[in-house]
């Protein structure tokens, strides 16, 4: 169908055309550039990327997974019902003074059923955000302090109980140490003094940075353990290798 | 005895073990082939031998990935058909950038089909000189698609085959675009050529 059957004067004036040449020095620059390239090849070469890259995001990963095993600085965190945020217990301490006690931490999570609770709907009306400065005792009875959302009666008694409002009964190491005045920290899975603030519960008992903290009343502490609340009685500790007990 | 041409295998094998002279000579064979098909299809001179000089660069780096039951010219013009195209895309680029000629330098013009004045030219070089011209420039208006099997087949002289596997085209598909860009050249130099 096609050919060369198409060929008239006019291709066959462009099968004539004039070819050029190329220059003198043609092969000289092609070799030229071929010997440059190839010492740059090796310079170029990013293959060692591809495992690098990798590699290095993993050992990334890894450190920050560790850093966070081994930091666990949790903000304290008091549930109560209804109570969307609570004032850090440490900073009320060294704001007011050691109160020398830890009532608060039992008010705020078996109390409930026998503090008058906000509403006849617990869980669906917000009651008042603390502010920063105030204790737990205060965090723990909403109501005597600021105003509630119109049409909610601050002394209305609810018929549920503490659980069926969804109040946790126990309360992180942590914030209780927080409110001994305990700074503390993780030193592979055993719960250690960084620091004491002065004054408070906790310097009183004697407590000092170092010491290794075993249980307290008699119940085992680990970095991740909730305590059940109540008063706070003894602390079992580690000092230079020898077990104490301090009391509160 | 009679001392015989090496086979462009033979020089390739020679290149594969080490052999740099073997290149040399690879490239004496082909440059001016090489050169002439990518003036003729860029018409540009000083363009054609720039990606002359990468054709030759690439195909040395990839001589590991040519395999010796395809012709060696097929694949040397194949690695240019495609520098050529890449050239073109830029072109083209280029061209879009420029926001339709608003910031166009002169090197830039764009390439649009001037035919020859009327006048008769006393000198037969010169006559041919101008022919020539007004052929490239004919060439070059055709469509890429065209151009490039044209001025394999009717510039360089490949058989339709070797046009085919360069294109990696089928034969009908490269002997239709052949006469398609045949008509559209004739179309252009109708009038001006074989008077």
């Amino acid at each position: 169908m096609y050919g060369d059957k198409d060929i008239n004067a006019e291709m066959d004036a462009v099968s004539k055309l004039h070819r050029v040449t190329a220059p003198a020095n043609f092969e000289d620059s092609v070799m030229r550039a071929i010997r440059l390239r190839s010492a740059e090849a090796p310079q170029r070469s990013y293959a060692w990327l591809k495992v690098a890259l990798p590699t290095a995001a993993l050992l990334l990963l890894a450190a920050f997974l560790g850093m966070s095993s081994l930091t666990n600085s949790e903000m304290p965190r008091v549930e109560v019902a209804g109570q969307d945020r609570v004032p850090d217990p440490l900073a009320t301490l060294e704001k007011n003074g050691s109160t020398g006690k830890v009532a608060g931490i039992q008010n705020v999570n078996t109390n409930r059923e026998k503090e008058p609770l906000q509403s006849n709907s617990v869980n669906s009306q917000p009651s008042k955000i603390v502010p920063g400065g105030g204790t737990l005792d205060q965090a723990a009875r909403p109501g005597e302090e600021g105003t509630l959302p119109k049409g909610i009666d601050p002394n209305a008694r609810s018929n549920q109980t503490a659980s069926q409002a969804g109040v946790r009964s126990t309360v992180r190491v942590s914030t209780i140490l927080q409110v001994l005045g305990v700074r503390s920290e993780n030193r592979g899975g055993e719960v250690v003094v960084a620091s004491v603030v002065a004054g408070s519960t906790a310097a009183t008992a004697g407590l000092q940075p170092g010491d290794v903290l075993l249980t307290i009343n008699d119940v085992s502490i680990t970095p991740t353990a909730t305590f059940p609340g109540g008063d706070i009685q003894t602390v079992r500790i580690r000092r230079d290798g020898q077990t104490m007990t301090l009391k509160f | 005895m009679p001392e015989t041409t090496p086979s462009d295998h033979d020089l390739i094998a020679a290149v594969k073990g080490g052999d740099e002279d073997a290149y040399a000579q690879i490239v004496s064979r082909y440059k001016n082939p090489i050169t002439n098909f990518l003036y003729r299809f860029l018409n540009d001179y000083e363009e054609a031998v720039d990606l002359a000089q990468e054709t030759f660069v690439r195909v040395y780096f990839a001589l590991d990935r040519y395999h010796t039951e395809y012709a060696f010219s097929t694949y040397i013009y194949k690695i240019a058909s495609n520098l050529a195209i890449s050239e073109i895309r830029k072109r083209k680029r280029r061209r879009l950038m420029s926001l339709t000629g608003l910031f166009q330098g002169e090197d830039d013009a764009d390439v649009e089909f001037q035919p020859a004045d009327g006048r008769m030219l006393a000198d037969e070089e010169l006559e041919t000189a101008e022919r020539d011209k007004l052929i490239a420039s004919s060439i070059e208006t055709l469509p890429p698609k065209y151009r490039l099997p044209v001025v394999l087949r009717d510039v360089e002289g490949r058989s339709y085959e070797e046009v085919a596997a360069i294109l990696e085209l089928g034969l009908g598909t490269t002997k239709s675009r052949i006469s398609r860009g045949r008509g559209l050249l004739r179309e252009k130099l109708k009038g001006h050529i074989g008077k």
